[in-house]
């Protein structure tokens, strides 16, 4: 092995070690939850963020506190309510009087400026507060008053969303909704799940995340291991394929046959967007990565398709009348674009 | 720093990949080619045993079907092999799903053929590294075993050999001619049938089933069928298609009760009476031109010859009945109503005088009481009004005294010299 070889292949066992260590200092506190949890992990090395959607009290902010301090982050948490305004998650302006008497404008940086920020329950504020989250999410900056203020890396948002409470709830713009490289659900624990989970958070000692990185060298670290990501190689046959999968999803793709599908041109009224593709290639590389691989596969692609296209399809009134989930359109895509993988 | 990937190497691969895509597009060019030879051979095989022993009708339909099942074949045997045909940009992803690269091949050949060898990658040195670890894993020898598809080989050979066998053995199977003779010579019709019925049902065809001489797609398949009889069997096909027609000729004289069936003074079977043949242009009498065999005796033959010549005015002008026009005889029957009874003038009796030809009856004419009276309705066909003025008239009674006349007239020998 080459020199080159040598430190790539350093690279990328790093990197495994890394988030398997993290995968299980996060699972000292979180029982069950291994392919959430492993989806989470992705999207934060990956570079994205993370909606999650489930039902109170299965560990949403558990799991998001466990992230931050397994990595040695630093945390915030916002509590998204209908009053909650813009300025209380970006921070604000406000005057500030000096030892000399002179006042002068101050920013007081917002919840916003943290490592890694839960927005719980985001659906509870107003469409206003909501895309406060845009440019913070996309550009890992914040705008006030005409003055940018750049998050520090790495900025990773987590929000949940409760589906069940849709009283007093705003429904997520389709533009947020793209910003989010992942949405996953929780399910309800199994019934081993469910016994470990009583027998561990009742007892006199809870479990405790131990940090992975020095905090003082964390950001760095995580910085590094992103960029590895990004490194990893991905081929044209797995563009094109991917790009094929974003087409059908829009229902201007063929399939086998060459002609439109059906079934996505009833059901989907908006397809994926490129940056489900994004989302769908970097999903990819971690993956390939924690395979041992410097370069992607189908399979790679495949096994994040839910997640990352899902809530990024705009359903029909057809759909939802005939009861078709955008999962269920996912898989039949990914059916239908068995003949791209030539 | 990582370097760029050697384009070397990269030569290597792809050199690997193009011996392994031609080691298999031969292999498959060889199973199409075997099929089509096994197809063309096995079609061949039957048609050659159906010529030799089928009818003409069954040989002409297995000929077609075999034709259109061969076209059908080597469409579907071409579109097979275009489509399992590996191209220049299929053929590592065919290697990758054949090996355990995991992507690993394609992913290089094709970063490099984008261009990004030129540059610097992080995880292309490991790629590179991965593939010439996994260099001896797809081996061209791993990849595609067979070089030689055995299976369509081994069809091929056995479609070879069968036709080789039935090349060999069919001279010998030919029919023969003393088992004719002794089943013509047969009373026993059961004995006859099953002697040569398959050779039976050719002869009734080539003599009795006009239509199918007429078409084309017929006709082919049974000069066809007759050049492979005759290469197979040569001289053997030529004397049991003789005693074969013989025998047929001897069954249509039987049918026939013809008392006179002897050939004309210029070898022509043919009689003056009877109708011409109803052969098209270009093609041959069936029955012309051949020595047929007269069962009277020699003795017998001459009278009857020299009545028909000093009967027939036609013959007696040296013409012959094949020069006449279809469907026309060349003469009547002398003994068309019959053998003639003694004259009795005297008499006012009548005779029954056997018409035994189509006659149009206009019974409306006549005066009552004259003639036979009508049939009932259940002796005579069902015909139409139209045609009931040419039902067929089998016999009238005419008084004795007439019979010479009407003779003399039915004969076209002119009333002189009757009282």
């Amino acid at each position: 092995m080459t020199t080159d070889a040598g430190i790539a292949a350093a690279a990328i066992r790093d990197f495994r070690e890394t988030f398997a260590a993290v995968r299980r200092e996060v699972g000292k506190v979180v029982v069950g939850h291994e392919r959430v949890l492993e989806l989470i992990l992705t999207a934060f090395f990956a570079g994205g963020h993370v909606l999650i959607e489930g039902v109170p009290g299965l560990g949403k902010t558990l799991i998001v506190r466990s992230l931050a301090q397994a990595l040695g982050l630093s945390f915030n948490r916002v509590q998204f309510t209908v009053d909650l305004m813009p300025a209380d998650i970006t921070g604000t302006r406000i005057i500030d009087e000096r030892a000399n008497g002179k006042r002068e404008y101050v920013f007081v940086p917002g919840p916003l400026f943290a490592h890694v920020v839960l927005a719980d329950e985001i659906n509870r504020a107003t469409p206003k507060t909501q895309s406060a989250l845009l440019e913070a999410m996309a550009e890992q900056q914040v705008t006030l008053a005409g003055t940018t203020h750049t998050l520090t890396p790495p900025f990773f948002v987590l929000a949940t969303l409760n589906p069940i409470e849709m009283e007093g709830t705003y429904q997520l713009p389709e533009a947020e909704l793209d910003r989010f490289l992942f949405k996953v659900r929780l399910a309800s624990p199994s019934q081993e799940e469910l016994e470990r989970i009583l027998a561990t958070t009742t007892t006199a000692e809870t479990p405790i995340t131990e940090p992975v990185f020095d905090p003082e060298t964390a950001p760095a670290r995580v910085e590094n291991l992103k960029r590895i990501v990004r490194q990893v190689l991905v081929a044209p046959h797995i563009e094109r394929y991917v790009a094929g999968l974003i087409r059908l999803t829009a229902g201007t793709g063929t399939d086998a046959a060459g002609e439109l599908d059906p079934e996505v041109a009833r059901h989907v009224t908006y397809g994926a967007s490129p940056r489900g593709g994004q989302a769908l290639l970097l999903g990819a590389k971690v993956a390939a990565l924690l395979d041992e691989r410097p370069h992607v596969t189908y399979e790679d692609v495949d096994q994040f398709a839910t997640a990352a296209l899902g809530h990024r399809l705009v359903m029909s009134f057809a759909a939802g009348a005939a009861g078709v989930s955008a999962d269920r359109i996912v898989d039949h895509v990914l059916n239908a674009a068995r003949h791209l993988r030539t | 720093m990582p370097t760029p990937t050697s384009t070397r190497w990269i030569d290597t691969l792809a050199q690997r990949v193009d011996r392994i895509r031609r080691a298999y597009n031969l292999c498959e060019l060889q199973r199409s080619t075997y099929m089509l030879v096994a197809a063309a051979l096995a079609g061949a095989t039957l048609l050659l045993v159906t010529a030799l022993f089928g009818s003409t009708r069954l040989f002409a339909a297995i000929a077609w079907s075999t034709l259109t099942a061969f076209v059908v074949t080597t469409v579907l045997l071409v579109r097979e092999t275009n489509r399992r045909w590996l191209r220049p940009e299929r053929a590592v992803a065919w290697i990758e799903n054949r090996t355990a690269l995991g992507g690993r091949l394609r992913s290089l050949i094709e970063l490099h053929a984008r261009g990004e060898h030129t540059g610097v990658h992080f995880f292309l040195p490991l790629l590179r590294n991965e593939n010439e670890r996994a260099l001896p894993s797809w081996e061209p020898r791993d990849v595609v075993p067979r070089r030689i598809p055995w299976v369509a080989l081994g069809i091929a050979l056995v479609t070879t050999f069968t036709l080789f066998a039935v090349l060999t053995l069919t001279p010998v199977l030919h029919p023969r001619v003393p088992e004719l003779a002794a089943t013509a010579a047969s009373s026993d019709a059961e004995t006859h049938a099953s002697a040569r019925a398959d050779l039976n049902a050719d002869i009734d065809e080539d003599m009795d089933d006009d239509n199918a001489r007429r078409s084309q797609l017929a006709t082919i398949p049974a000069e066809i069928q007759e050049r492979i009889r005759q290469s197979v069997w040569g001289r053997a096909w030529e004397r049991v298609r003789e005693a074969m027609l013989e025998e047929q000729r001897s069954r249509q004289r039987a049918a026939s009760r013809a008392p006179h069936d002897e050939p004309g003074p210029d070898g022509d079977t043919e009689r003056p009476w009877q109708l011409a043949d109803r052969t098209r242009p270009g093609t041959q009498p069936r029955s012309r031109g051949r020595n047929e065999a007269d069962p009277a005796p020699a003795q017998e033959r001459a009278p009857r010859r020299a009545l028909e010549q000093r009967n027939s005015p036609m013959d007696r002008e040296g013409r012959s009945g094949a020069g006449t026009g279809a469907g026309a005889g060349s003469s009547t029957n002398p003994e068309l109503y019959g053998a003639a009874a003694p004259p009795d003038l005297a008499s006012h009796a009548r005779f029954e005088l056997g018409l035994v030809t189509r006659m149009r009856l206009q019974h409306r004419r006549g005066q009552p009481g004259e003639g036979n009276p009508p049939r009932s309705p259940d002796q005579r066909p069902l015909l139409t009004v139209s045609n009931r003025g040419e039902e067929l008239a089998h016999e009238m009674a005419i008084p004795r005294a007439y019979e010479p006349i009407v003779r003399q007239v039915f004969a076209h020998r002119g009333v002189e010299g009757l009282e």
